[in-house]
């Protein structure tokens, strides 16, 4: 009895906190969707005084929107299909599988996360200018062939915690390495998998100065097009804040749904059965 | 200034890049380059020029730009295209760093945008901008003799702004440094609006200020002053140009290898600022009111900004101040006490041509449609800035009173529009964050007037030794 | 023998999709980032560059910011990143149960991240900000004088406070890392009788380990080079300088670069700060054999 009580006292509580951190979490997007339904040019508010839907239809039709959007399809599908898989595989071989060099080869890994891209920025523009591959995808295929420094990072550390004996038994059976990996190690991990291919397409759909600086203007990506090209009224320099607010409310929706659907594979994913013992 | 126009609420958008516009041609940059000379001097005004014989395909060259798409409309651009077959316009978006490493592999557009005031001299000491003073006194689309005085912003003999060749042309421009009020908020103080045939001074400018923020217990209910439309009511760099302008005085030598902020009129300057930001007569970081400027002011909360003659375009957009535009009017450019009447432009955004450009005729007859063609007039009627020509002022709108008002300050204005802020072009845009970084310790009482000024000089001084060694 | 041939065979084989795109494309930029930060490259001389030596580096050790920047986010990182892992980790444990709702939680949760910057220091902005702000109204209740938030004194703290509300991105790698341990596991412990918290200390710390120290090192990186937020919380332009004490490092190097052109300085400046990560990163990796549990050996 007293532990059923304590249990939905807790339940209760429980819900308390996510409610109001909820709400602090909500509040940026609140103001977001307000504002973008004011009319142009207006002072921004905090409580709704207008009701103008007309901004999003004006924010596809203000600047190539869909061309824009289509870009960000191709090129965030390039990152999460590739780039989460070859990522797997190289997390894969610096957590399980000993050779001379790994050591010195991870902190190379880690280490092109250190330095702020700025540095690499002009150099990459000028080997890219040299081999002629500015202004296409190409360039954005090859570094998801490459993998994520972040997503290998991450894979290492999972593949880290999964119990010896499972390779052992998979040795017993004659697995190769590879083997072993696409046939063990995945399916067991489909968690982390879920986790980096979300986590792929919100930074791939976000990125904006990659594109921005290897392509060109109708090659960009949503992301890039909405923070570079100002939604303006014909002849006018001033941004259309509002509508602006509208495309960028637009922009996060995608990322929003991948994660709704995507967090269910985290959180039920779990096939671990079978592993111990 | 700044024109960015960055509100509180640029905040809500992703709206983050300075500027930009982007796309190169094709890989690598061969593409379409079959010669094609021709066409270049034609009259850019659109029609008739080039109707005959639809040129074929390998003979169009594309001319790249930076100038932004609110500048250059597509059905601009279209115009232009459809009167020149033999050209195309393609619009890039730039920041610093894409800028940067198209110089590096000459790949940088052929028309390339900036700012008049404080990029023009740096522009042209790193050779990037192409001598215009023949094609200018030769062409048949743009009269020398009608521009304004504001266009010599763009001539520089290396040492002097407004000396020298020509090597580009603003848009437009404005009287950045004038006031613009709101008599709601001075009927609120009870205090007259100040007579707009004289100039006051910044002194009288910060009193008046003071004499009009309201407060209610704690809370400031009105403000005196905003500064700028996105931000604090503090001092800024460029406004301090200004102020020395006024004052006659100079912070850099000569040729601009040494400066040296240790003057009076610079102390003066700070010092009065400081004692505004303390006497709370703006949004700043003492009272931390995070409302924007032009927020405050368009809301009848501040009752005077310090803005040009653009931001009347702002004022006639807004639909509260379209209630009641008679309550809205500028006031000429205040001085330095005792100082002389000035009312330079503190940006002045325009273009060069690419001295590597491999069309510059062709980028020539693209640049004077732009500068001098339609687009011109498309820009002066809208009133969201001043042309450079003298015979287009008319063409301002003068329909309300408000119109009126500000036109005819505007008309006093223009005689004292002739000099330029005294910018170093090895320091150009790096003074911004050396001034802030003296000035705001400040206003919380953390250093003193004469630590800042040196500081301010050793900083500015490490950065202009730099950039003159870049140069050589 | 014949056994190690074969794992450094599969060894490099797996990772050469990396290593191979490593080195074409990777390692000229880096190298060339590195020797553009001994010259005096200003963002158009490419072509006449002419070489400096250490003259960028010594400038990094004496001019009047950088080493004032660098302790300063040393500090703010020292406080930040610890802060950051124990939030995110208990959100991710609030989250992890399957209450009614969840998913929807989680998403709401989620949200920090993915909001642009930029309108999340704006909320801030109003929470913080001098006339009418949220906090100083709730110290108005409480008969308190109000407070400066981002002034002098409060400044860091209304920075930590705003980076730890986005804490959030580590959520989901949390989430991972707590679906990842076998609920075979408490079952285990529940029938000998362990409670709760000692189920928490014995079972999901240990193994949630890994995942904690990916997220520590990634802090690190991430705080290490903070540079937007202090700009935007202060301003309301990328080039506006912060208020002193939030004036960091990177921001340092970015308005060098930005606002100066100071190409060639700043690179130098950001190298160091590489340095200065990596070490912290070595520091690191060398004490998590004393409290990282992986099932592999580690190292050698």
């Amino acid at each position: 009895m007293n532990v059923t009580s304590n249990r939905s006292l807790g339940t209760y509580s429980l819900y308390g906190v996510l409610i109001v951190c909820s709400i602090l979490f909500l509040f940026p997007l609140y103001l977001a969707i307000i504002n973008s339904l004011e009319d142009w040019y207006s002072i921004p508010v905090l409580v709704p005084d207008s009701f103008k839907l007309s901004n999003y239809s004006y924010a596809t039709k203000l600047i190539d929107f869909w061309r824009y959007a289509g870009n960000s399809v191709i090129l965030s599908g390039i990152a999460v299909v590739i780039s989460s898989f070859t990522s797997g595989l190289v997390g894969y071989a610096f957590a399980r599988i000993q050779a001379p060099g790994r050591g010195l080869l991870f902190m190379c890994v880690l280490s092109t996360m250190m330095l702020p891209a700025i540095v690499t920025q002009i150099p990459t523009y000028i080997l890219l200018h040299k081999i002629g591959l500015i202004n296409t995808f190409l360039p954005f295929l090859l570094w998801a062939i490459g993998g994520n420094a972040f997503f290998i990072f991450l894979y290492r550390q999972f593949f880290m915690g999964i119990p010896l004996e499972l390779e052992e038994s998979a040795r017993i059976d004659g697995c190769s390495i590879f083997r072993t990996y696409w046939n063990i190690f995945l399916p067991i991990s489909i968690p982390v998998v879920a986790t980096v291919m979300i986590l792929n397409f919100q930074g791939s759909w976000n990125d904006v100065t990659g594109p921005f600086m290897y392509l060109k203007q109708d090659q960009y990506p949503l992301a890039t097009a909405l923070s570079m090209i100002g939604y303006k009224a014909n002849g006018s320099t001033q941004i259309i804040q509002q509508v602006s607010i509208a495309a960028g409310l637009m922009l996060i929706v995608p990322v929003l749904i991948t994660f709704f659907l995507g967090q269910r594979y985290i959180v039920e994913g779990i096939v671990t059965t079978g592993i111990k013992g | 200034m700044r024109k960015a126009a960055v509100g509180t609420l640029a905040a809500l958008t992703l709206a983050l890049s300075a500027c930009g516009s982007g796309g190169n041609n094709g890989n690598g940059g061969s593409a379409t380059e079959a010669p094609s000379s021709s066409g270049a001097s034609n009259s850019g005004g659109g029609e008739a020029s080039q109707s005959a014989a639809p040129s074929s395909p390998q003979g169009t060259v594309t001319i790249r730009t930076n100038i932004t798409e609110g500048e250059l409309s597509k059905d601009q651009i279209a115009e232009f295209e459809a009167a020149h077959p033999n050209i195309k316009i393609e619009i890039e978006t730039l920041d610093a760093t894409k800028l940067s490493a198209e110089l590096a592999t000459d790949s940088a557009p052929d028309v390339i945008r900036l700012g008049g005031v404080f990029d023009l001299p740096s522009y042209v000491l790193r050779g990037i901008a192409l001598d215009l003073t023949d094609r200018i006194n030769n062409s048949s689309v743009i009269d020398a003799g009608d521009f304004a005085p504001v266009v010599d912003v763009f001539k520089f003999d290396g040492h002097t702004v407004g000396q020298g060749p020509i090597y580009g042309l603003p848009k437009d421009w404005s009287n950045d440094f004038a006031i613009f009020y709101n008599k709601k908020a001075f009927d609120a103080a009870g205090v007259p609006v100040p007579d707009p045939t004289k100039a006051m001074t910044w002194q009288e400018v910060m009193d008046l200020a003071k004499k009009l923020t309201i407060k209610d217990g704690n809370k400031t209910v009105q403000y005196g002053l905003a500064a700028n439309e996105w931000g604090k009511t503090e001092p800024n760099f460029n406004n301090m140009l200004q102020y020395l302008l006024s004052a006659n005085a100079q912070i850099s030598n000569e040729d601009n290898t040494k400066v040296d902020f240790n003057i009076q009129p610079v102390k003066d300057y700070i010092n009065m600022w400081v004692d505004a930001v303390k006497n709370n007569v703006g949004p700043n970081s003492l009272n931390n009111d995070q409302t924007s400027g032009g927020d405050l002011f368009l809301a009848n909360k501040a009752a005077m900004i310090i803005d040009g003659y653009w931001y009347s375009g702002v004022i006639r957009g807004n639909a509260d101040a379209q209630t009641h535009l008679d309550d809205y009017g500028m006031l000429p450019t205040p001085t330095a006490p005792g100082g002389t009447r000035v009312a330079p432009t503190g940006g002045a955004t325009g273009a060069i041509i690419n001295k590597s450009s491999k069309h510059p005729d062709e980028a020539w007859t693209f640049f004077e449609w732009f500068f001098g063609g339609k687009p011109a007039d498309d820009r002066a009627k809208t009133g969201w800035g001043l042309p450079i020509f003298k015979s287009k002022m008319n063409l301002l709108p003068q329909e309300t009173n408000f119109d009126k008002q500000v036109y005819n300050v505007l008309q006093d204005e223009l005689q004292y529009s002739n000099q330029f802020l005294p910018v170093n072009p090895y320091l150009s845009g790096g003074g911004w964050g050396i001034f802030d970084k003296y000035v705001q310790p400040l206003y919380f009482g953390k250093s003193n007037i004469d630590e800042a000024v040196n500081g301010m000089t050793k900083d500015a001084n490490v950065a202009v030794e730099e950039a003159v060694n870049s140069t050589k | 023998m014949k056994n190690k041939t074969r794992r450094t065979i599969a060894f490099y084989s797996m990772v050469s999709p990396w290593l191979v795109i490593f080195l074409c494309m990777s390692l000229f930029p880096l190298l060339y980032g590195l020797y553009l930060s001994f010259t005096n490259y200003y963002g158009f001389n490419m072509d006449r560059l002419s070489f400096t030596g250490l003259h960028n580096y010594k400038l990094v050790f004496t001019d009047s910011d950088s080493m004032k920047a660098l302790v300063r986010t040393l500090v703010f990182s020292v406080i930040n990143v610890p802060l950051s892992t124990a939030i995110a980790f208990v959100l991710a444990l609030m989250l992890s149960g399957n209450i009614r709702g969840s998913g929807i939680f989680r998403t709401i949760f989620y949200l920090p991240s993915i909001v642009p910057v930029i309108s999340t220091v704006l909320m801030w902005k109003l929470i913080f900000t001098g006339n009418g702000g949220v906090f100083n109204t709730i110290l108005g209740w409480f008969g308190l004088s109000e407070v400066n938030w981002l002034g002098y004194d409060y400044a860091t703290v209304s920075l930590i406070i705003m980076m730890s509300w986005g804490a959030g991105n580590g959520i989901l790698i949390y989430l991972a890392g707590l679906k990842g341990i076998p609920r075979d596991l408490y079952e285990a412990s529940s029938i000998d009788g362990a409670g709760l918290m000692s189920r928490f200390r014995k079972i999901t710390v240990p193994l949630m380990t890994p995942v904690i120290f990916f997220n520590v090192i990634m802090g690190l990186i991430g705080s290490l080079q903070v540079y937007l937020q202090p700009i935007l919380l202060s301003g309301n332009e990328l080039l506006a300088r912060p208020i002193e004490p939030n004036y960091m490092y990177a921001v340092h190097a970015f308005q060098q670069i930005f606002a100066s052109q100071r190409y060639a300085y700043g690179m130098a400046l950001l190298w160091v700060l590489f340095v200065v990560i990596l070490l912290l990163s070595i520091i690191v990796f060398t004490t998590s054999k004393y409290w990282v549990y992986y099932e592999t050996d580690q190292e050698r």
